[in-house]
């Protein structure tokens, strides 16, 4: 990704340059065509002067000289990089007549084929360099009158007339001009950046005369950064930075996706666990739940056959009586027969409470109460027992279940105050610090406050077998089930005084 | 007490249980023929359910115990249901289980009846008796059997 962005910044930054150059190139070759017209011009205006002083010879001849020289200064004066004009008689080259800035060019030299040659038609020397060293040519413009033969050599500096020939032109180029691979003039340094071939342009001069010109123009430093700034290197820059970054953000989440996926799978591996874990915990369960069925049934029946067949022995033996002691025994068996099953019954109850899932709704338990506690007192021979119900807060919770809690709190009420005067079960609730708080009051024998703490463990029971009959499982599933409500439960008691069982519900809206 | 004449089939493995019943039966002062199987495979072969079986009993109401050795309660009650001959008799299914699981899968493969064997402070058994009253005098059952559904 940070690969492909920085080939992207690099392709439009490429395409950038490129487009910026091939405009400095248009430019270039714009202005060199300007300046090829220019220096063409320059170069036919001073034929063209050559030739009317030309004509002003044939005219009037050299003669008046003053007048002709005159003229010819006055012209000189205009055509920059003329210096002088030579008139030389073609049959006496020694006779001349110099005028221009310099009264004279010394340098010519003409032989007889030269002079015959120049006489042919205007023509160009050079370059060569005048003792001075400038770079100077010559226009030789040879002209015939009716008295006289001769040349009219016209002397040229390159310099100064390329310099006003560019002068305003071409600022921000570097210009060379060649004649003949000779470098005649240079101007300016071109740009040294590497690719500163892409904008070389030459124009080729024709010369009026005969002859060749080549003009190079190049950008120099300046003008070409000028045009090329600003360069788009910032772009590729930001590009490349910008890149970078979002290389870094991708290998970042490619980090937090294998993260992701290694956490994932771990929590996998982690669900796979708990799912094991959970199927052992089921079989265990399973396990239990079997033995349980194994237990009440198979330790159900001879139970039940005991009891039975104690019952079988008595009636049978009705009309042949037993004796006090077997009757006794046999009393005894029965005992202890039901007891076992009472308390089989009741464990199994008791491990069904722990079982069941709980199935919560609104509980009118004021209802609950009176339902509860009159299936309780049909099951009691002496049913002398007043209720009161005050009016309780309503409940969400297990109705099943909160019905076996008023149920063995008030089969405990009937058990410990059997033999009672006025034998009376008040049901009081109310709400209390956010928790639903009910209360089971009796007026029955009380217990021993000392023991309270074994009041609700499995199998512990505050008065003697013989006294009450009970297995100790009634007040254990009544803590079970509101444990399992979220809920606390405790007894108060006096010996002789009554018992006093408080339970709480945590207060909570209905599902 | 002919064996085909048999009014009442009692299927359990614990002679104890078989003995208890019998007699409740006895002191209730109910005559009844009662055919007695010790397990699910007897009760099969006594109602011609078994391959090869020529004895073919039509009790007229079935006690089943659930748990025996060999072939359970559940089992001889649904080989009853498939069969068209068999599959009208009233089944009273006598458990010493109690489990809401045992009884709806017993309604569901088609008992009419479940009752719980327990202790009985009236007398041992005397719900067998009450049940075989009911089953007997009280209940009435189609005369013409249907032969096939």
């Amino acid at each position: 990704m940070g690969l492909a962005g920085v080939g992207l910044s690099l392709g439009f930054w490429l395409l950038l340059v490129a487009d910026r150059r091939a405009t400095l190139l248009a430019t270039t070759t714009a202005a060199s065509a300007e300046l090829r017209a220019a220096v063409e011009y320059g170069l036919g205006e001073q034929l063209g002067v050559l030739e009317g002083l030309a004509d002003l010879w044939k005219e009037f001849g050299l003669r008046p000289l003053p007048e002709w020289t005159a003229n010819v200064d006055q012209r000189v004066d205009r055509l920059p990089g003329l210096v002088s004009v030579t008139w030389v008689d073609l049959d006496e080259p020694q006779k001349r007549i110099a005028v221009g800035r310099e009264r004279s060019d010394s340098e010519i030299e003409l032989d007889d084929a030269e002079a015959r040659l120049h006489a042919a038609a205007p023509h160009f020397t050079g370059p060569e360099r005048d003792g001075s060293g400038e770079v100077i040519y010559r226009i030789f413009l040879p002209v015939e009158t009716r008295d006289e033969r001769g040349v009219l050599v016209a002397r040229f500096q390159v310099v100064p007339f390329l310099e006003a020939a560019v002068r305003a032109r071409s600022r921000g180029y570097a210009l060379d001009v060649f004649w003949d691979d000779v470098p005649i003039f240079s101007r300016g340094t071109p740009s040294s950046d590497p690719w500163q071939r892409w904008w070389h342009v030459e124009e080729p001069v024709a010369l009026p005369m005969g002859g060749t010109w080549r003009v190079a123009h190049r950008p120099t430093a300046p003008y070409a950064s000028d045009r090329l700034t600003p360069t788009p290197h910032y772009l590729l820059a930001a590009g490349i930075v910008l890149s970078f970054v979002l290389a870094m953000v991708a290998y970042q989440m490619q980090v937090i996706a294998r993260q992701a996926s290694s956490l994932r799978a771990s929590n996998r591996s982690l669900e796979g666990d708990v799912a094991d874990r959970t199927a052992e915990l089921q079989d265990a369960v399973n396990e239990l739940e079997a033995f349980n069925y194994s237990v009440s049934h198979d330790l159900r029946s001879p139970l039940s056959a005991i009891l039975n067949f104690a019952t079988i022995l008595e009636e049978d033996y009705e009309d042949r009586p037993l004796d006090e002691k077997a009757r006794t025994i046999l009393g005894r068996i029965r005992r202890s027969a039901s007891r076992a099953l009472q308390l089989l019954e009741d464990l199994l109850r008791l491990s069904q409470t722990g079982r069941t899932t709980l199935e919560l709704a609104p509980v009118d338990m004021g209802a609950l109460a009176r339902e509860t506690f009159a299936q309780v007192r049909a099951a009691e021979s002496d049913s002398d027992v007043e209720l009161l119900v005050d009016p309780l807060p309503p409940a969400v919770g297990d109705r099943a279940l909160l019905g076996d809690v008023f149920s063995n709190l008030f089969s405990n009420a009937l058990k410990y105050s059997r033999g009672c005067e006025k034998r009376q079960v008040h049901v009081a609730g109310r709400f209390e610090d956010g928790e639903c708080l009910y209360t089971v009051v009796d007026n029955g024998r009380g217990f021993d406050m000392r023991f309270a703490d074994k009041l609700f463990a499995l199998f512990e029971r505050l008065h003697p077998e013989a006294d009450v009959e009970g297995t100790g499982v009634g007040l254990a599933m009544v803590a079970r089930i509101v444990k399992r409500h979220g809920g606390r439960v405790w007894g108060e008691g006096t010996p002789g005084n009554g018992a006093r069982f408080s339970f709480t519900l945590p207060r909570k809206e209905a599902p | 007490m002919t064996r085909d004449a048999a009014a009442i089939l009692l299927v359990d493995d614990d002679p104890n249980e078989v003995d208890v019943a019998l007699r409740a039966l006895d002191r209730a002062g109910l005559d009844v023929a009662v055919d007695v199987a010790g397990d699910g495979l007897e009760a099969l072969e006594a109602l011609g359910l078994e391959p090869g079986e020529t004895k073919e009993a039509t009790p007229r109401v079935v006690f089943l115990d659930l748990k025996m050795p060999r072939i359970d309660g559940w089992e001889v009650l649904r080989r009853m249901r498939e069969n068209p001959r068999t599959a009208d008799i009233p089944v009273v299914v006598l458990s010493t289980s109690g489990r809401e699981q045992d009884i709806a899968r017993s309604y569901s493969l088609g008992a009419n009846s479940f009752v719980q064997k327990r202790y009985d402070p009236t007398g041992p058994a005397s719900y067998f008796a009450e049940a075989v009253r009911y089953w007997l005098d009280l209940n009435r059952a189609p005369t013409e059997r249907r032969r096939s559904r």
